[in-house]
């Protein structure tokens, strides 16, 4: 387990240095110069050369990208070219949101996905599996803004059942916070569910046909016991590894939820950032997204191992 | 024929002809691919002739805005009261350029990639993948995000993204591929008969790598599809006047209290091209590769397909 844990961890740092130099360069290799765009083009020479000197720029790269990556590893990622504001500040203010909808979209994608899959498995072939099947390749053929704005028109508009955008904290008022939620988190979870849900059921499929639960079958024990105890245990494993390779998927779709839906997270600061030019902001939510994807793979694939040592050998 | 997935792809073998009309009565000859194959049709009319359909040009104000089907605008009328029918019809042809475009771009360099570092192996080999582990953690609107930071918001920044979220998928498509190539004894004999590795590797490996493919090409396609829309609807690809279905169903999006018909008519103009296209590329997989060893990626898993 300690050799794979650090060679896991190893291939972690290189990613995400090669990413963050990415994104470093990202703002280096854009036309224009970053004192121009904070001061205006009014300013005069001697208060740019001040701008650049304390934006480092007149470093060499090397020591820029130092002083940049030691600041944003203590959260420092300097001033939002837009507001003036620090940007650790503009990203803390909408942390709480994006995260409200992720885990809500992930806890619905769980359930859709892994009862959906049961039922089918348990159905094997019969008109139910059918119809999960086609409504799961229906989902992958329909862009997620498409789906959560024919919700949002069925539940919000026509009905008039939910509220049609804006976001409300669980800790200010649960109840409402749920009624807003409802939509966006809903939509995402639909998005993420028909892969888990094919997942448990070829998951579940595949493990009927094998020995032990024969012998269990045929010692008489109940079908939900089976079904419990021997088919979903071996099915929980892979089904928390593909959790943690939709974490890139769930970020991506939170963009697009967020912009449906008005919600003012991370996703739509990003937007409204790099729609405005402000590359410090940009930078600060790309790697950010970049750190989580990465770092919830691999305690993914640590969690994986622990539950299944055989993954260790592989690579 | 084009039978079994190990073939090289349609319009490579002697019997050019003869494989082509083969995939098209494998398409038609099923009902999943039927359909899929009539919902293209209908995209492409559109696409192709809707403007000669329209009355009215997609940039011209012809009309009341925000009205419903009628016998001068078929499809009714947008914000400004431009043509529906023509403006779909213009940003149906742009997303089937972006998305095939990119897609095409994503096989080929991804590939080409792929097949090197399967041939090679090695130090390069893990380069190469170690690479495309860092394209992975990209979420894929993120890094539209990112692109879009450094060229401004456009067709050719989407195409980029596009590209460049499908890579990786055809990378390690190619690799593999090329590696189990790599080891069989006709390639062996190739090497101790002297042949140069580039000679090989196009001569004799590429024809038994590219079935696999184009087939994932064709199961791609749908995703990027997808993915363009998305970033068209976020306002990171084709800029107004140019019509795209995103951005049209984005700017819909706040003229909802007043009418639905407007939201409604390039949600579902999307949905028939993504669904057509998927259908198709889900009856050529179920007959040209039975086991989903090439193709289980790009339909379960989608290649991209968050948006």
């Amino acid at each position: 387990m300690g050799a794979y844990v650090r060679r896991r961890f190893a291939g972690l740092v290189i990613v995400v240095f090669v990413a963050s130099v990415i994104v470093f360069s990202l703002v280096r290799v854009l036309p224009g110069d970053p004192a121009v765009t904070i001061l205006g083009q009014d300013a005069t020479e001697e208060q740019l050369e001040a701008v650049r000197t304390s934006l480092g720029l007149d470093e060499p790269i090397t020591t820029q990208y130092w002083l940049w990556i030691s600041r944003a590893a203590t959260g420092d990622f300097g001033y939002s070219y837009a507001t003036g504001y620090p940007v650790v500040e503009l990203i803390a203010n909408r942390v709480p949101a994006t995260l409200h909808l992720v885990v809500a979209g992930l806890l619905l994608a769980t359930v859709l996905g892994v009862s959906s899959g049961i039922i089918a498995a348990l159905n094997r072939g019969k008109l139910v599996d059918k119809v999960i099947n086609a409504m799961n390749m229906a989902t992958l053929g329909v862009p997620s803004f498409s789906l959560g704005l024919v919700l949002l028109m069925v539940f919000g508009l026509s009905l008039n059942w939910l509220p049609m955008s804006g976001y409300v904290s669980l800790w200010d008022d649960p109840v409402d916070a749920i009624t807003h939620l409802i939509l966006p988190a809903g939509t995402l979870g639909i998005l993420i569910m028909p892969q888990l849900s094919w997942l448990v059921r070829d998951g579940m499929l595949a493990n009927l046909e094998q020995d032990h639960v024969r012998t269990a079958t045929s010692m008489g024990l109940p079908r939900s016991v089976i079904v419990r105890s021997n088919l979903l245990r071996n099915a929980f494993s892979p089904v928390l590894t593909l959790l943690g390779l939709t974490t890139g998927k769930l970020l991506a779709g939170a963009v697009i939820m967020e912009s449906v839906f008005s919600w003012p997270g991370l996703g739509s600061l990003a937007l409204r950032s790099v729609l405005s030019d402000d590359y410090p902001t940009v930078q600060a939510v790309v790697l950010l997204a970049v750190v989580t994807v990465v770092v919830v793979n691999l305690l993914t694939d640590l969690l994986h191992a622990k539950l299944d040592p055989r993954v260790m050998k592989g690579d | 024929m084009a039978g079994t997935p190990t073939a090289g792809p349609p319009g490579t073998g002697p019997g050019d002809a003869a494989a082509r009309t083969g995939v098209l009565r494998l398409v038609l000859g099923h009902p999943t691919g039927f359909i899929g194959a009539c919902g293209v049709a209908v995209v492409l009319v559109i696409a192709l002739f809707g403007p000669m359909l329209a009355q009215h040009g997609p940039y011209e104000l012809a009309g009341d805005p925000l009205t419903g089907p009628s016998s001068t605008h078929w499809l009714g009328t947008d914000n400004l009261g431009r043509d529906l029918l023509s403006r779909i019809a213009v940003g149906l042809r742009m997303s089937l350029i972006v998305a095939l475009t990119a897609t095409i771009i994503a096989a080929v360099v991804g590939g080409a990639l792929g097949m090197l570092a399967g041939f090679i192996g090695g130090r390069t080999d893990r380069f190469v993948m170690r690479c495309w582990d860092v394209v992975l953690a990209f979420p894929d609107i993120i890094l539209a995000i990112a692109i879009t930071a450094v060229l401004g918001s456009g067709m050719w920044t989407a195409v980029l993204a596009i590209a460049a979220v499908g890579m990786p998928s055809f990378a390690r498509l190619a690799r593999s591929a090329t590696r189990t190539e790599r080891n069989l004894d006709y390639v062996l004999a190739d090497l101790v008969a002297g042949a140069g590795r580039v000679n090989i590797l196009l001569r004799s490996v590429l024809p038994n790598v590219a079935g696999p493919l184009v087939l994932f090409l064709m199961t791609s396609i749908p995703h990027a599809i997808i993915l363009e829309a998305g970033l068209s609807y976020l306002g990171l690809s084709e800029q107004a006047p140019t019509p795209s279905l995103g951005a049209m169903i984005n700017t819909a999006r706040n003229y909802l209290v007043e009418t639905v018909w407007f939201e409604i008519v390039p949600i579902v103009a999307l949905f028939l091209v993504t669904v057509s296209v998927m259908l198709i590329g889900l009856r050529l997989s179920d007959a040209l590769d039975p086991a989903r060893r090439y193709t289980r990626r790009a339909i379960r898993r989608g290649s991209g397909g968050t948006a």
